[in-house]
């Protein structure tokens, strides 16, 4: 435990004056960050992200469980005696202090002298590039700017776990794919741990090496940008991070490569075995999901005498939607079953391929189908 | 059709005519209230000047009102009038007393009020629902209720003193400060208390991530942003004391006359122009502060 930067043993949340007393903000959740490493808790708004985020912080009390950080345990330990600092969700830059006075009011507390305080203020603000502005007022500057002073105010204190609450959630957003890359280079250079709390994934996507999928208090899955992606471990995982086809069936028979899945009475599909996870057992319900990206499409004049292909179906086109970088496509399988299928626009005249109404053959290949036990998420 | 088009014009031209007879009437309505409110302190601040003993008829302009009263000498004969020597004196003592039970009332009542407010808005303790309503009782309780209460409580207090120590006390000073502090408490509290509401608790937080703990939050984040607040209130609570009658009057001993009892003392004698030069200057100090009061709150709600 003490190689791990924060540990999070088996925390529960429980608000004492919510409206549902039996509700659980965030429900025995277990995690372990390593140091150097950039995590985000990734989930919809009230998913209980930040409220762990800020039990990390000391800003909320567990109702159960233990935060370790760097192996010292932290319980009932005040904010200002943790090894951590936070970026919060709308800055809480002080009104009444400029930029200067901003970051350096940490060190003020530390009882550092005049000259030392200054001089680690203006090296942090050289660092974010504001040393131009360290007599402004927060209300005089951009939200771009005050983002950085906020940053830079969190880590003058060297803190060894960096604590980010939707930091560019304000910003626009040409501005915060800049500060993605920024804040993703600036990790790596002070080699600090980040724990990043957002809704975005694309964002979760682009900076982390790990990412937690939080749902209603659940830590539903771990795993670096590609795992999480690639296989998800449920439906909600599957949904929320890019998008998914997901449709409901029942293991019929178990091969030693592949599971046979029953979608419809006409219509069983091959899924591929993954080496990881318990076997599903015959006859229980199941999800199957595949990204839209991972179909295979072409028209059925150019594939006249097929030979057996496992998973293949017709459809027919229902819509065309051009998107720049790719097309997508709704495709009705049978009249129960519509799938989302996106083709890189390649070639500028790609979009043509495929107009709606044109009947199609659809090839869902079994190892890019996901199975996915039914849970309640 | 052209019947209904026709129609519809008449509809348009009598709205357009009733707009205009409202809007004749609403201004007027203005004019009216502002009248009924303002015209008896703008007879009042005339007749200040008035150079006559009497009230009722207009004799030409005179400063000599003020001067007396400025100056503490007898001015035009009232020393006589009122049966006391040297009534411009006993002004600058109510004055005097006015002052210092202002003075004293709002440095208390704002210290205490602050800390409640703060108390009230970021603790965790039971009954906090309940103090967050009785705060504001003394703002809506009849003055004359509170006067009483506190007049018997005071007596109480003094008789049971003397039983047990024997130390005789009366009402004075002391009681006149406590009793303001009593009502100005509330009113300090609840603009604090609606600044407090209004900041972000995240500033808070900020400061305690940052290493400062209660008291150097208090102290670097939690106070500087309520300045403003802190010193809307203290200002009405100094204008409320400074004005203050009906408690005052229950609650006042010998020799702690403040400038409210001492007029009502005169117009017992004799309504003369000095009554109304002495609620002018009143009137005026009072609008002052009430108006330093609004321009600090509004400060304090637009940073």
């Amino acid at each position: 435990m003490e190689n791990n930067a924060v540990d999070l043993i088996d925390i529960s949340k429980q608000f004492a004056n919510s409206a549902r007393s039996d509700s659980f903000a965030v429900e025995n959740l277990n995690l372990a960050i390593a140091p150097g490493e950039f995590f985000s808790l990734l989930g919809p708004s009230g998913c209980g992200k930040s409220t762990t985020l800020r039990m990390i912080a000391g800003l909320e009390t567990p109702t159960r469980g233990e935060i370790f950080i760097y192996g010292e345990r932290m319980q009932s330990r005040p904010p200002y005696h943790r090894p951590v600092n936070m970026v919060f969700q709308h800055y809480a830059l002080f009104p009444h202090l400029n930029v200067l006075e901003n970051v350096a009011f940490g060190l003020e507390m530390e009882h550092l002298s005049r000259s030392q305080v200054r001089q680690r203020a203006m090296e942090m603000l050289d660092l974010v590039k504001l040393n131009s502005l360290t007599s402004r007022y927060p209300r005089q500057l951009s939200g771009g700017q005050q983002q950085r002073v906020a940053l830079a105010r969190a880590l003058v204190k060297r803190p060894r776990v960096l604590l980010l609450d939707e930091p560019l959630g304000a910003l626009d957003l040409k501005l915060r794919k800049a500060m993605q890359l920024e804040l993703k280079h600036m990790q790596k250079q002070l080699g600090i741990t980040f724990i990043y709390v957002t809704h975005d994934q694309e964002e979760a996507m682009t900076m982390s090496d790990r990412i937690g999928v939080m749902y209603e208090g659940h830590l539903l899955q771990v795993g670096s940008p590609f795992e999480v992606y690639e296989y998800p471990a449920t439906r909600f995982v599957a949904s929320f991070i890019g998008e998914s086809n997901i449709l409901s069936g029942r293991v019929v028979q178990q091969h030693p490569n592949v599971i046979d899945v029953l979608v419809d009475e006409h219509w069983s599909l091959q899924v591929s075995r993954k080496g990881k996870g318990e076997p599903i057992p015959t006859d229980r319900r199941v999800s199957l999901a595949i990204r839209p990206e991972k179909v295979f499409l072409s028209s059925v004049q150019e594939n006249p005498e097929n030979s057996p292909c496992p998973n293949c179906c017709n459809g027919t086109i229902k819509e065309a939607i051009y998107l720049g970088t790719d097309t997508c496509y709704l495709i009705e399988l049978n009249p129960h079953h519509q799938i989302v299928v996106r083709r890189q626009n390649v070639h500028s005249k790609g979009f043509h391929a495929y107009r709606p109404g044109i009947s199609v053959q659809v090839v869902l290949p079994p190892e890019s189908l996901c199975l996915l036990e039914d849970r309640d998420c | 059709m052209r019947l209904s088009f026709r129609s519809l014009r008449l509809r348009q031209q009598f709205d357009l005519w009733m707009g205009r007879i409202g809007q004749q009437w609403l201004y007027i309505n203005a004019v009216l209230a502002f009248a009924f409110l303002y015209l008896p302190i703008a007879i009042l601040i005339v007749y200040s000047f008035n150079n006559s003993r009497y009230n009722v008829v207009w004799r030409g302009f005179t400063w000599g009102w003020y001067e007396s009263l400025l100056k503490g000498s007898d001015g035009l004969g009232l020393g006589t009038q009122i049966g006391t020597a040297g009534m411009g004196g006993s002004v600058l003592t109510a004055l005097q007393n006015s002052l210092l039970v202002a003075g004293i009332s709002t440095v208390v009542s704002t210290i205490f009020g602050t800390l409640l407010a703060i108390a009230m808005e970021r603790g965790h303790f039971r009954g906090r629902s309940a103090i967050a309503t009785l705060i504001y009782l003394p703002i809506v309780m009849p003055d004359i209720t509170m006067g009483i209460s506190l007049l018997v409580f005071f007596t109480l207090c003094f008789k049971l003193l003397e039983t047990v120590t024997g130390i005789y006390l009366t009402l004075g000073i002391t009681t006149v400060i406590i009793g303001h502090i009593t009502f100005s408490l509330s009113f300090v509290t609840v603009i604090v208390r609606a600044r407090l509401a209004d900041l972000d608790p995240a500033l808070e937080e900020a400061a305690m991530d940052l290493g400062a703990n209660e008291w150097q939050t208090l102290w670097g984040v939690t106070l500087p942003l309520l300045w403003p607040a802190i010193f809307s209130g203290a200002l009405l609570a100094f204008t409320l004391s400074l004005d203050d009658f009906v408690v005052t009057f229950f609650v006042a001993g010998v020799g702690s006359t403040t400038l409210p009892l001492f007029v009502y003392g005169m117009i017992k004698f004799s309504v003369t122009p000095a009554i109304n030069a002495i609620s002018t200057l009143m009137l005026l100090a009072s609008m002052g502060l009430v108006i330093a009061s609004l321009a600090s709150a509004s400060q304090s709600a637009s940073s």
